[in-house]
């Protein structure tokens, strides 16, 4: 009985030690992982800011093709072109129906 | 023995005492030097920079938008090339396009100033700022060592040139930042700016940023877009035909406006000579200031409905009051008011007076009213006054502070009294809108990231009465139809308007050839859509706005009838 008593002891011992050991190795390779991280978020960030440099670049080019003077310069050369006359159209009179 | 451990007791105590010493100089005196150093070494910060808002036309589309620019530096250590021969090879990038004689001389002139910059010593040098992206990637395309880009916000116009007196333009301060001047540009710089945001963290060895390390950040808070009431086809159609009227009349300038007179809300405004605002620095800086708003000129028989309104407001006249005076030339003094053609028609009613725009006949209203009610009405109706247009330059004339009696008599004419444009169309708004007058505003909303705001509109200020507004309207109706500019009336249109031909004044005389041609005008006259003034200084081909101006107005004013949906009388 006091040999178990005394393995019990040990084998707690061991648990109490390999659950410190793994904690501590936790925590050190997370540290670890954590401070390594600075590369991929700098390159997150410079994808970042290339995606925003593209997307002001199409911005750019849809003001400049959807301005009203381009639309002008771009109308005919579609087939468009300006109204000669204008024509008004009145209000229909109204008028008895026949029945 | 006992000394020797002497010794070397002593010897320990100095050396613990020397590196005490050094302790203290380290950890106390040079602790917040070198405490800077290892935050340097470690810390990092960013400004955040905020984005400048936009400015939208009535429609939502772009006036202004921003966009992404480029200063362009030359690292004098790492240049690989002769500066000479560098700055020919950057020189076509900076002045383009190149397509005349003068564009080949720009180029020459460009070439020389880069190896000036580039010979003048230092390590960084700034050799041209704001090119485009565009630019940009062929100068990174030619592999130049030594030739470095920092991006810079800059502005693109999609209509180019269109409105640049209104949106003015985004330069530079002292400092060197970004400073918005004159037009919107100007005026709201500090909403249009917002603010800067900072960010700062931790870094590692080789200054990658450390995800665990205190990192802080304060947002920036971007500029707000303005949403203005320009109607981007009105002002398109308006540039134009300013710019026609400009070259077919030979004006030395012209200038436009057109609001909505319930509001006071402007729907076009435009002068020329113009510039273009995303290369303003290549252009005079006499074309900065907006002639609408900050150009003060004596306005001629346009003044005329104002004061006549005046007239019939305090009662001193009606429409049908008989001119005692208009037999002949009115003589005050050493000074005779004749009429604009030496032409006379006793007992002429006050429509009379204003149909055939009789100098001597305003000449009596002016009489009427008298000095002091005169004054007052014309500060009534914003004359001598800023009118608070949210732009900025505007400008105001002072109305003189004597008058005496041949001063009441001109002014009743519309000279010896100087108006800026905006001033004049604020004043016969008041007409068009029933004695109401209401500041005129380009401005409808301010809007940020996730909220609007309405600016909010002046709701005006009764200056006459709605039966004196009617009455003068009725006036105006007449002088359009049957005045001097009735050749040019357009049948139909319903408009209510009045020609001015003012003398210009120069060194204490007028001179006898140059004039500046008005019209202004409301349609359709029962429910006033538009409002609009065109004026056009010195036109060569005549000097009479019934052949200059009137003509000009009412091409401009059939092309909105038709873009409004307004339906013409039979």
């Amino acid at each position: 009985m006091k040999i178990k008593r005394g393995n019990k002891k040990i084998s707690r011992r061991y648990i109490l030690c390999f659950a410190c050991l793994f904690l501590v190795s936790l925590h050190v390779f997370t540290f670890v992982r954590a401070f390594s991280s600075g590369a991929t978020m700098q390159e997150i960030y410079s994808k970042e800011q290339k995606l925003k440099a593209e997307n002001s670049e199409i911005a750019k080019q849809l003001i400049i093709k959807s301005s009203l003077s381009k639309v002008e310069e771009e109308a005919p050369r579609l087939g468009f072109s300006k109204p000669l006359d204008t024509f008004y159209l009145e209000p229909e009179e109204n008028v008895a129906k026949i029945p | 023995m006992d000394k020797r451990i002497a010794f070397v007791k002593i010897l320990f105590i100095v050396g613990f005492a020397i590196v005490l010493v050094r302790l203290f100089y380290w950890q106390v005196v040079k602790s917040s030097e070198l405490s800077v150093e290892a935050r340097n070494q470690y810390n990092s910060g960013n400004i955040i920079k905020s984005l400048r808002g936009e400015i939208l036309s009535s429609d939502k589309s772009w006036l202004v938008a921003r966009s992404d620019v480029w200063k362009v530096y030359a690292s004098i250590p790492s240049l690989d090339m002769e500066t000479g021969k560098l700055a020919d090879k950057l020189a076509p990038y900076f002045v383009e396009p190149i397509e005349s004689e003068a564009d080949e001389k720009d180029l020459l002139n460009e070439s020389a100033r880069l190896k000036k910059v580039l010979n003048r010593g230092g390590v960084w040098v700034l050799l041209q700022d704001r090119i485009s992206d565009d630019t940009r990637k062929r100068i990174e395309a030619l592999g130049l060592s030594g030739i470095e880009f920092e991006q810079e916000e800059g502005r693109i116009y999609p209509e180019a040139s269109s409105a640049a007196h209104l949106l003015g333009f985004l330069g530079q301060d002292a400092e060197g930042n970004n400073l918005g001047y004159f037009g919107l540009e100007g005026y709201y710089d500090t909403s249009l700016s917002g603010r800067e945001g900072y960010s700062y963290y931790e870094k590692d060895a080789s200054g990658l940023p450390i995800l665990l390390g205190q990192n802080r950040q304060i947002s920036a808070i971007h500029g707000v877009n303005l949403l203005t009431g320009i109607d981007k086809t009105i002002q398109l159609r308006l540039n134009s035909k300013l710019q026609d009227g400009m070259s077919k009349y030979g004006a030395q300038e012209v200038t436009g406006i057109i609001l909505e007179p319930r509001t006071g809300k402007i729907l076009a405004m435009s002068s020329f000579p113009s510039y273009d605002p995303s290369k303003y620095y290549n252009f005079d800086d006499s074309l900065f200031k907006d002639p609408a708003i900050s150009s003060s000129f004596e306005p001629g028989s346009i003044f005329k409905v104002i004061v006549m309104a005046a007239g019939l407001d305090s009662g001193v006249i009606k429409p049908d009051t008989k001119c005692d005076i208009c037999s002949g030339k009115l003589v005050i003094g050493e000074y005779s008011v004749r009429t604009w053609n030496n032409e006379y028609r006793p007992n002429s009613t006050m429509v009379d007076v204003i149909v055939n725009s009789d100098n001597v006949g305003m000449s009596f209203v002016g009489r009427k009213l008298g000095e002091g009610r005169l004054r007052d009405y014309l500060e009534k109706f914003g004359i001598g006054q800023k009118t608070g247009i949210d732009l900025q330059g505007e400008m105001t004339p002072k109305l003189r502070d004597k008058w005496s009696e041949i001063d009441v008599a001109t002014a009743s004419f519309g000279q010896g009294i100087a108006v800026t444009p905006i001033q004049m169309i604020n004043a016969v708004g008041a007409i068009a809108n029933n004695g109401i007058i209401v500041k005129p505003h380009i401005v409808e909303k301010i809007v940020g990231d996730n909220w609007e705001e309405d600016v909010k509109t002046d709701s005006g200020e009764r200056v006459i009465s709605e039966k004196a507004a009617r009455e003068v309207t009725a006036m105006m109706v007449e002088a359009a139809k049957n005045g001097e500019a009735k050749w040019t009336y357009q049948k139909g249109l319903k408009v209510a308007g009045k020609t001015g031909t003012a003398q210009i004044p120069i060194e204490g005389h007028y001179d006898e050839e140059k004039t500046i041609a008005s019209f202004i005008g409301f349609a359709p006259y029962d429910n006033p859509r538009f409002l609009m003034l065109i004026t056009l200084k010195e036109p060569s081909t005549s000097p009479w706005a019934s052949e200059t101006a009137a003509p000009l107005w009412y091409s401009m004013a059939r092309d909105l009838y038709v873009y409004m949906g307004l339906q013409p009388e039979d």
